[in-house]
């Protein structure tokens, strides 16, 4: 068990590592008491899109597959929300809404990569067929504002958006506010930690394998398909669970969150991060929204010619993504001088074996 | 006891034949190298038994199981073990963790761990181990590729041109390794041509040429066919 | 009778035009350097406003079309020598930052000129056959198409740089070995690719009563803007 937490894969390890993890984790912990509610809502907001970015870091950074379909997966999902929560009637069955809503995400993400992978596309062909669905699903349902669209009470409603779905509840009790705050952060916790084992495990092992050299991994007796299409079901089932959040959260959702430019933010978040390290990308993602949320309020548009020069000087300057060259930097120092310490303390004992013989 | 059987098998590639009507067996537990001047067909042919290619004719089976249609990784679950022409190991990836994807097929637990020393200290790569695959130099990544062939446990180990870019003294070191395992009772299909190394492993050969069987038997027979050396070293030596 | 298979040549001609023009350029520097350029609507977008501001000037039309394509393809080149360059050995990085560089002429152009300027007119021209009537413009815009094509083959096929061309784009290593100046080269195809792009939208921006930049004719999918509905309803609303 702590030997897949602590892996080869991950950076981030050892008792300095998981000490600042549970001082963030307390941290984030006691802050809704500190903050007024306006402030704990948005910070819910942020970790909304944490999901989707940590499915594409382990599709993109592991995997080797850059989906551009996570906002498809999202929109499926956060649709299907809106569907399944409006005709369920709301109440304690939008938790099973928000459940089958991730389950239909990942349903499709099986059936497009089953096609996709068995066709053998890979490369920047994967891109280019990922954002060609996600680009035909914001088309249509920008067109759907009629009212002969709508799936059993539920309206699509066009490029206004579908909206009067309940938010989650349990019984008579909205979970909003800290309630929804404090669900968000479990999430995270879980998904953080489940996916850091998978990709210590052997699976993460053979992921790692087929990014390196897919026909390499296959001669080790690998099916290599089938590690991709999982990679890519639980990459995309994390932007579902993203979406089913984002509209139980805001209580609506718009095309305007599938199409461009929104299917390019997961990518500027996983890129600017470092797509090879899960917590660089929790980190950096983190960061990002809360950094754009800040400009949006001033205006969108700047908020997103920051992203763009930010893709732009990822690619340019640090291909492996900022926050992960800055996490090694401040890494390597520290075991530099842990080790000069350790060192020094070598030569000590040794000085005082010599004094004693 | 026949481990490998090929049964006329062609490929072409539009109008070239680059392997015709070829029939092909590898014994249980010998060492049989497949040789042969440049475009004979002899990694075509290897590439048809290991599955990159569909045969265009003919079938091929493996332990008398009709393996024609398998994709390379079901032909080794059943037992085969690859290194290709090219290093092609995992680079970006430390060679320990190159090793244990291999390994973690066959072993598990402590066991795995025995192996994983074991293996890194047969190809002398302990001290390397903790090194970027990539960072090593070639002759230490076509070893590091042959244990990683090695790490499958197979019964049938298929190696092509496994000393390419080693120096006389790797390729000697080879040679005993691949020796010493078929001792165990492996058996291993080479293809290869350089023929000191041929004369040091191997116990039967086929010779290909121009895609088809040109003579086959033990190592002596071919050593001393004069047709053979007529084809490798052009006809003016024959005289 | 002949009036509808005119018709219906018409209509052919029309979406053939449009898909000649927006594609070529894009296809060229896919097929020449292996890198998908996300940023080819924004060459469209700035050949159709480079246009449209000329002609606004008093240029006459024809002429500002021309400089426009020509603006487009230098900033190709620029575009090319800056950024495409560097990339070429990581084709899905080259896509990424082209990417990023459609996020920022896209927003920065909403932020400083708004979302959308106002139209110069279609020429006027129109001609009668039966009982419908065309215009005579978009029979130029077909005529545009099929120039760029021919004019594509005879450049790619029949002039020494085709032929440099064509070798830098099956060997770009063995072409350089040759002599070939594979880095001149690939920045002429991008600025010609780019240009071309320039011309679709200097072309069509006369038929536009109103050139939305948000509206961008490549992807054909408006996109207004991302999650400015999530902020206008920052905590939850409680259902009624």
């Amino acid at each position: 068990m702590f030997k897949l937490l602590d892996g080869p894969q991950t950076l981030g390890r050892g008792r300095t590592f998981w000490s600042c993890f549970l001082a963030v984790l307390a941290a984030a912990l006691i802050y809704p008491v500190f903050a007024d509610s306006y402030d704990v809502g948005n910070f819910s907001y942020f970790l909304i899109w944490v999901f989707m970015a940590l499915g594409l870091c382990l599709m993109w950074g592991y995997g080797g597959m850059l989906s551009f379909g996570q906002t498809f997966f999202f929109g499926i999902s956060g649709y299907a929300y809106g569907v399944l929560a409006i005709n369920m009637g709301g109440g304690t069955a939008t938790i099973a809404a928000l459940v089958l809503s991730v389950i239909i995400a990942m349903i499709a993400a099986g059936i497009l990569g089953y096609f996709m992978i068995w066709g053998g596309i890979s490369g920047i062909f994967f891109g280019i067929v990922t954002l060609s669905a996600t680009l035909v699903l914001a088309f249509f349902l920008g067109q759907t504002a009629g009212p002969e669209w709508h799936i059993g009470t539920a309206r699509l409603n066009g490029f206004n958006g579908m909206k009067g779905m309940d938010p989650l509840t349990i019984g008579d009790f909205y979970i909003e506010g800290s309630a929804l705050y404090y669900v968000m952060v479990a999430l995270i916790v879980i998904v953080y930690i489940a996916l850091r084992m998978l990709v210590n495990s052997r699976i993460g092992n053979v992921i790692v394998a087929t990014r390196e050299n897919p026909q390499r991994a296959e001669m080790l007796g690998y099916d290599v398909r089938k590690y991709q299409l999982l990679t890519f079901v639980i990459g995309s089932g994390l932007a579902g669970l993203s979406g089913a959040l984002y509209t139980s959260w805001g209580q609506f959702i718009t095309p305007s969150s599938i199409g461009l430019p929104a299917a390019a933010m997961p990518i500027v978040w996983v890129a600017f991060s470092g797509r090879s390290d899960l917590t660089a990308t929790l980190v950096g993602s983190f960061l990002l929204l809360f950094g754009f949320q800040t400009i949006t309020v001033y205006s969108q548009q700047a908020a997103l010619v920051l992203m763009g020069t930010l893709l732009l000087a990822t690619v340019m300057l640090a291909p492996q993504g900022f926050v992960l060259g800055v996490g090694k930097l401040v890494v390597d120092r520290w075991t530099r001088r842990r080790r000069g310490d350790a060192n020094s303390a070598v030569a000590e004992t040794g000085r005082l074996q010599s004094d004693e013989a | 006891m026949t481990l490998v059987d090929v049964k006329g098998v062609t490929k072409r590639f539009g109008g070239l034949t680059a392997v015709s009507d070829v029939d092909l067996t590898v014994n249980a537990g010998e060492v049989h190298c497949l040789i042969g001047p440049n475009g004979a067909g002899k990694s075509t042919l290897f590439k048809l038994i290991v599955g990159l290619y569909p045969p265009t004719k003919g079938s091929i089976f493996f332990d008398s199981i009709d393996i024609t249609e398998e994709r390379p990784f079901a032909r080794v679950q059943r037992g085969m073990s690859i290194k290709m022409q090219a290093p092609s190991v995992f680079k970006e990836l430390p060679v320990r963790q190159n090793i244990q994807i291999a390994l973690q097929a066959r072993f598990s637990g402590a066991e795995r761990d025995v192996e994983e020393e074991r293996l890194l200290t047969l190809l002398d790569l302990a001290s390397e181990s903790g090194k970027l695959a990539g960072a090593l130099s070639h002759g230490q990544q076509q070893w590091l590729e042959i244990g990683m062939a090695l790490a499958l446990q197979p019964q049938l180990l298929l190696l092509d041109e496994p000393t390419a870019g080693m120096s006389p003294e790797e390729t000697f070191k080879t040679g005993e390794l691949i020796k010493s395992f078929n001792a165990e009772g492996m058996t291993v299909l080479v293809v290869e041509h350089d023929m000191a190394f041929v004369r040091q492993i191997a116990q039967r050969v086929t010779v290909l040429h121009l895609g088809k069987i040109f003579a086959r038997g033990s190592l002596e027979t071919i050593i001393q066919d004069e047709k053979v050396a007529e084809i490798y070293l052009g006809k003016t030596h024959a005289h | 009778m002949s009036a509808e298979l005119f018709s219906v040549f018409y209509q052919f001609a029309d979406v053939f035009a449009f898909l000649i023009l927006s594609a070529a350029g894009l296809a060229i520097v896919f097929g020449m350097m292996g890198v998908i350029n996300m940023a080819h609507g924004e060459f469209i977008m700035c050949g159709a406003y480079v246009t449209v501001g000329l002609v606004k000037l008093g240029v006459p039309l024809a002429l500002a079309q021309g400089l426009a394509a020509v603006t487009a393809g230098l900033i190709g080149v620029a575009v090319e020598y800056l950024i495409v360059r560097r990339l070429y050995k990581r084709p899905l990085d080259s896509l990424l930052a082209t990417w990023g560089l459609s996020l920022i002429v896209t927003q920065s152009m909403l932020l400083i000129v708004g979302s959308s300027i106002t139209g110069i007119g279609t020429p006027e021209g129109s001609f009668a056959i039966g009982g419908y009537t065309f215009s005579t413009y978009r029979l130029v815009l077909f005529a545009c198409a099929v120039a760029v094509l021919i004019g594509l083959y005879i450049t790619f096929m029949k002039t020494r740089f085709g032929v440099i061309a064509r070798a830098t784009m099956q060997n770009a290593a063995m072409a350089k070995a040759l002599g070939a100046r594979t880095g001149r080269i690939y920045a002429i195809s991008f600025g010609i690719g780019a240009g071309l792009a320039g011309l679709c939208g200097a072309l069509y921006a006369p038929t536009m009563t109103l050139i939305r930049w948000a509206q961008r004719l490549w992807w054909k999918v408006s996109s207004p803007s991302w999650s400015a509905a999530p902020m206008s309803c920052s905590a939850p609303r409680r259902p009624p």
